[in-house]
């Protein structure tokens, strides 16, 4: 103490004294803001990099329940990328090729269109993806062996052909106003750009882009917002998808001075084309211009992704020969379409609102009046009664249509059963036709086959033919012949009977007695041969699921009811669907009331589930749920391992879902990591996870190829890259969810999610999703198949969830048939369910939806997941007790009330699902018996350490010094032998 | 050493005399001097009109986040300048009328009140909720209030945050419209934004606006969304998550807040 005072009393000591103190006190104080505060920490997280996953004992690598067929993530970019451009060359469609004149022999070729230099590779929101640096449509055409016209695109990429479409439509309130094409105005074409046209004349190039996204529809004014008709529009009572002025000069101007001229379609929905054949369109707003003949060929090629324009090339210079169909219908006038009355805001800005007393409501609502004719179902069938002149005045391009280069000679070699047999209910039917490639030059073929069932007046509506079934060739050298078999069964053409409009006693599926003309098809106008089968008098009555034997029953009559009239093939134009009136826009409180309600329609429950009172340890813990990798669902296991969990641990792993979901460490859950949307793993919000991951072509494009194996091929890609998932940790971190594929209807081609979904045909859909699930989930990817169901537009589909009035007949047959198929034939184990209602019930929170039929009737085993939630009305009570499992939300809360039976059963049931969906994922790779991890200091944590340990040992040395030398002054003769 | 505890002694007895004082308010005068500042002596009295009279002897430096500014440009010992007392009102945003306000969210759309968020990562909203999802063009807050009197010198706040992502925000992207004139303001930028699925969200933080005028009566201040710069996801405009305004005036100001708007 004496020394010590003494050492005080010495000003050289005093300093050392405060200045060591201070600065311990200082970085102290910083290491525990740095580590202590989540906002620091977690800053220095972003910015530095976070926590990694540290293997503490055992060897993960002897658990690789899914393995990638690449070794690196760089490999599987090169090879995602290679496969989207096979997708490409089979997805884009020949519509037409006069003269033959494609492939192109010459190879100087002028490009038209201000969009040439600006693709719309995709969609945007859920759909899109970083398209910086993707290939451009230029260097297809060069890599073709193109010489492209250097004046054009030189003209184009300035700013002397005006500044092209906005990068950002401007969207308001969910409505995109009306929106320029961007195209360039003629009169900005300069004499050195058409002086260019001579020197690479061997073809013009002609390229129209539209674009598309989710949280939009696409407008059918160009007027915009402000009133204004924008840019480049022949008028404001146009809508976005015909040609506006721009391109109708550009295209004129194409034609007036080349012979040979293409039109590139880059849209991931379909567009009016009328102009390329020679049948009159009565469009006004249209040059009076002879495009049919100017125009020799088209091709639609929808949505590249990031690598898919180098297929144009190949296709354009004949290394390809095109093998694409349409998958949707090509209408002359879209604004005649049955759904145009009845979509987005009704044209008017409350034409979608309901009122109460005169009063806007905060409720939004969409009829669908035509009932089951969508698409070609209207056309065809309406083609059929009225004939074919009304026929060829309406369709441009059927559903399934797509020329070739070649050309291909069809042979019915067998049917089982044998043509003419009256078949049973449910009978497996399979249909051989022999190809025969009678042109010169390789390419495929697809053949499609339609049933026509009998319609009786009056009774249930039918549409003429109903795609049934569908195979592709392999590419086939001339001469070659190939034989392909079309499977399906008389489920599959059998009509939902909801209100018994034959007057037999029975609701539901049913097969009419009569003759089933079994159609082998080029597309769903062009008959090829025909099988006929007869259903006995009194038809079929099917009772249960062909697959289940689970009652089949209506289900949504609150919603049927809310179509009073419905369109009808007995008579057309009595029934007509109509613009919503102020009559029926108008509500009552009752409806308000079952809006507003929250109420479940779960079966109750009497016995709350035994969950742990607390969080275990990990030595309390008595089975793992790596123990559970592979048990199936009724396993007895689950059990015992459901009960360790507290019913926090459950509410907080449903509640917080946000494209991952939480680590369960006591049990062993890892953090799964999960991307949208359609185009691969191409979206995540957050943090970069999701990186270095291939953007598919849209998925209309690979519906567009109509071959499944190319579907599953893309699966089986994702799935790769979800193995590899993020490599820039440690210990890597596979993307285990996905949110997709998106299989909801083309309902109308405005719907601005057109590109994200594969068709207007619920088979085609279900078929082509279900083959990229089980390609993706071979790798361990959870595939969340979106978005159940009904939801066909972007407009207010969230707002309080649009009201959906439809009937069950269109539901079972139409909407909810991708979903079927997706669940039975692919085996999804995950599904996303939708923002809208059906009827007035929130589908996230419909009973009848998410259990009775996706699980009982279907037999889906797996989670449901919500749309992304922040809506007041997507109450997750109700979500879990109707049977979901997820909130796709980072910000909502659970009811902790523990003691209800019902709320409590539905809490264990979703964790059930939950952990049996990751028990079978690639997120259980490493995670084994004797594999222990931990969560490693990060970088930053490092760094702070050793920054303390060098001031600690710097202010130590030198008090060191300091005092020694302090000693010797207050005892000069104290010293310290060193 | 004892100079500095003469003056602080001095100052707190000045201070003490004012707020025990017969005649008026009491005076909460919020500063953060500067390092470059030195306020040496301070003597604040009030009068019935509300006005304060404040006593410098060196110079002042108005000062960031006080929210009373004292402006003298007479140095001198003694001097004394005479400023209005001014107020600090504030308008939380998810008092305004939102019931037709429809949002867009990082996947989708969102309506009305339900644009109301919680502030349960405390980021330091007022009164424990602020206002998002303003992510699509032209969605507008609108603040409507009364003022007992015109005003030319008012001063206007916004108390904004950020998510998603790092971005500046300019006048020509989020318009402030006062009494339909819009109000250029200096960029404002918001650094390092901590990811959606952090534990915290950016602080909100007041941002000065400028001066603004006030009409005796009715006063509109509207918040709009003026741009087409998508964020991520289905967020096609760029915005800021609002707290509140505030204006700083000698003016009196009422307004009916919507508190309805919370249940």
């Amino acid at each position: 103490m004496k020394t010590l005072k003494e050492l005080l009393s010495v000003r050289r000591f005093k300093v050392w004294l405060i200045v060591t103190m201070s600065v311990i006190v200082f970085f102290l104080t910083a290491t525990i803001v740095a580590t202590q505060v989540p906002f620091i920490s977690n800053t220095l997280d972003i910015i530095l990099g976070g926590p990694t996953k540290i293997v503490v004992s055992g060897d993960p690598t002897g658990y690789n329940y899914y393995t990638a067929d690449y070794d690196t993530k760089e490999e599987v970019y090169v090879a995602g990328n290679d496969l989207n451009e096979l997708i490409n060359e089979e997805g884009i469609v020949l519509l037409k090729n006069d003269d033959s004149i494609l492939p192109l022999l010459g190879t100087n070729i002028s490009v038209f269109g201000k969009n040439s230099v600006n693709l719309v590779y995709g969609g945007s929101g859920s759909g899109g993806g970083d398209f910086e640096g993707a290939a451009t449509l230029y260097e297809s055409l060069e890599d073709a062996g193109f010489n492209v016209n250097p004046i054009m695109k030189t003209f184009y990429e300035s700013d002397a052909s005006g500044d092209g479409r906005s990068d950002n439509p401007a969207i308001e309130g969910g409505i995109l106003s009306g929106f320029s094409t961007g195209e360039t105005a003629l009169s900005l074409y300069t004499q050195t750009v058409k002086d260019s046209y001579a020197s690479y004349n061997d073809a013009a190039i002609v390229v129209i882009s539209r674009i598309g996204g989710e949280g939009f529809d696409l407008p059918r004014t160009m007027v915009n917002s402000a009133g204004v008709t924008v840019d480049g529009a022949a008028s404001g009572d146009d809508h976005y998808l015909e040609l506006d002025q721009n391109e109708q000069d550009m295209l004129q101007e194409a034609c007036e001075n080349f012979t040979n001229v293409v039109l590139i379609i880059n849209s991931g929905t379909s567009m009016e084309l009328g102009f390329l054949d020679d049948i009159e369109d009565n469009d006004a707003t249209m040059n009076d211009y002879d495009y049919a003949s100017g125009v020799k060929a088209a091709l639609w090629i929808g949505g590249p992704g990031y690598s898919g324009i180098m297929a144009l090339g190949r296709v354009l210079n004949g290394e390809v020969n095109p093998s694409g169909r349409t998958v949707d219908t090509y209408v002359r006038d879209f604004t005649a379409d049955p759904t145009y009355a009845n979509f987005s805001n009704n044209l008017t800005s409350t034409g979608n609102r309901y009122t109460l007393d005169g009063k806007l409501q905060p409720y939004f609502f969409v009829d669908y009046e035509e009932g089951i004719y969508v698409g070609y179902r209207y056309y065809e069938t309406r083609g059929y009664t009225d004939g074919e002149t009304w026929y060829d005045n309406s369709v441009v391009y059927p559903l399934g249509y797509g020329l070739s280069y070649t050309t291909f000679d069809w042979e019915v070699k067998d049917t089982t059963p044998n043509d003419g047999r009256e078949i049973d209910v449910d009978e497996e039917i399979e249909i051989e036709v022999l190809v025969t490639n009678t042109g010169s030059v390789a390419g495929k073929d697809v053949v499609q086959v339609y049933v026509t069932a009998p319609y009786y007046a009056g009774e249930i509506e039918k549409a003429y033919v109903v795609l049934v079934g569908f195979a592709k060739t392999s590419l086939l050298q001339p001469g070659e012949s190939e034989r392909v078999t079309v499977s399906f069964t008389s489920y599959d053409f059998a009509s939902y009977d909801y209100s018994d409009a034959n007057n037999n006693g029975f609701a539901g599926y049913e097969l009419d007695e009569g003759d089933y003309i079994i159609k082998v098809c080029r597309n769903a106008h062009e008959v090829v041969d025909t099988v006929t089968y007869t259903v006995p008098d009194g038809g079929y009555q099917i009772e249960t699921d062909p697959d289940t034997d689970y009652t089949v029953e209506n289900r949504f009559d609150d919603a049927s009811a809310g179509i009073t009239v419905q369109l009808s093939r007995n008579d057309w134009e009595g029934t007509f669907p109509t613009t919503p009136t102020d009559a029926d826009r108008a509500i009552d409180q009752d409806m308000i009331d079952a809006l507003e309600s929250r109420a479940s329609s779960a079966p109750t429950a009497s016995v709350v589930p035994t969950q742990s009172s607390v969080l275990l340890s990990s030595d309390e813990i008595t089975i793992m749920l790596y123990e559970l990798i592979g048990a199936d669902y009724d396993d007895e296991r689950w059990d015992e391992f459901l009960s360790q969990l507290t019913f926090d641990q459950i509410t907080e792993l449903i509640s917080q879902a946000a494209y991952q979901t939480m680590n369960v460490d006591n049990v062993g859950l890892p953090l799964t990591v999960h991307g949208d949307g359609p185009s691969g793993f191409v979206n995540f919000m957050g943090d970069p996870t999701i990186n270095g991951t291939v953007v598919y072509a849209s998925p209309v494009v690979v519906a567009s190829t109509w071959n499944v194996e190319l579907a599953n091929a893309e699966g089986v890609m994702v799935g790769n890259e979800g193995v590899i998932g993020d490599q820039t940790r440690d210990v890597p971190v596979p993307y285990t969810g996905w949110y997709a594929p998106a299989m909801n209807i083309h309902r109308t081609p405005f719907s601005g999610r057109n590109n994200e979904y594969y068709s207007e045909d619920g088979l085609l859909s279900g078929l082509m999703a279900a083959q990229v699930v089980l390609g993706a989930q071979s790798k361990g990817v959870i595939t969340f198949i979106k978005h159940f169901a009904v939801n066909d537009q972007e407009t207010r589909r969230d707002v309080n969830g649009l009201i959906t009035w439809a009937t069950e007949q269109s539901m079972r047959e139409i909407y909810f048939k991708p979903f079927e198929i997706a669940v039975k034939d692919g085996g999804t184990m995950g599904v996303m369910s939708s923002f809208n209602r059906i009827g007035t019930e929130w589908t996230g929170g419909d009973y009848d939806l998410i259990t009775e039929v996706l699980q009982n009737e279907w037999g889906f085993t797996g989670a449901v997941i919500t749309d992304f939630n922040l809506q007041a009305y997507m109450d997750l009570t109700q979500m879990v007790e109707a049977g979901g499992d997820l909130n796709l939300s980072q910000s909502k809360t659970m009811s902790s009330d523990y003691t209800d039976p019902t709320y409590t059963t539905a809490l264990r049931n979703a964790a059930h699902d939950i952990f049996y969906i990751f028990a079978n994922s690639n997120a259980m790779i490493g995670y084994g018996p004797d594999v222990v991890y931990r969560w490693g200091w990060t970088p930053w944590q490092w760094l702070i350490l050793y920054i303390d340990i060098a001031v600690v040992v710097g202010v130590g040395t030198w008090g060191f010094f300091t005092t020694k030398k302090t000693l010797r002054k207050i005892h000069p003769k104290f010293s310290v032998t060193s | 050493m004892k100079k500095l505890y003469a003056t602080i002694a001095l100052f707190f007895m000045a201070f003490s005399f004012v707020a025990c004082g017969g005649n008026n308010t009491f005076i909460e005068t919020t500063t953060k001097t500067t390092a470059e500042t030195t306020l040496t002596t301070e003597e604040v009295t009030t009068t019935q009109d509300t006005t304060v009279t404040i006593t410098t002897t060196e110079d002042t430096v108005t000062t960031v986040d006080t929210l009373t500014t004292v402006d003298t440009s007479n140095t001198d010992t003694g001097s004394t300048t005479t400023v209005p007392l001014k107020e600090t009102y504030v308008f939380e945003a998810e008092y305004t009328y939102l019931d037709e306000l429809i949002g867009a969210t990082f996947s989708g759309s969102t309506f009305g009140t339900a644009l109301i968020v919680d502030d349960m990562k405390n980021g330091g909203a007022s009164n424990g909720y602020y206002v998002s999802y303003l992510y699509t063009y032209g969605i507008t807050l609108t603040f409507n209030f009364n003022s007992d009197r015109a005003a030319t010198n008012a001063s206007l706040y916004m108390r904004l945050s950020a998510e998603y992502m790092d971005f500046t925000l300019t006048s020509s992207m989020f318009a402030v419209v006062v009494n339909n004139t819009q109000i250029a303001y200096n960029d404002i930028s918001f650094i390092n934004v901590p990811g959606v699925n952090s534990e915290t969200i950016y602080p909100f933080t007041d941002f000065y606006v400028g001066k603004v005028s006030l009409l005796e009566g009715a006063n509109v201040v509207k918040l709009i969304v003026t741009n087409n710069t998508a964020m991520v996801g289905t967020m096609y405009s760029t915005a800021p998550m609002v707290d509140c305004i505030k204006i700083e005036t000698e003016a009196v100001l009422t307004w009916t807040p919507l508190t309805d708007n919370i249940q």
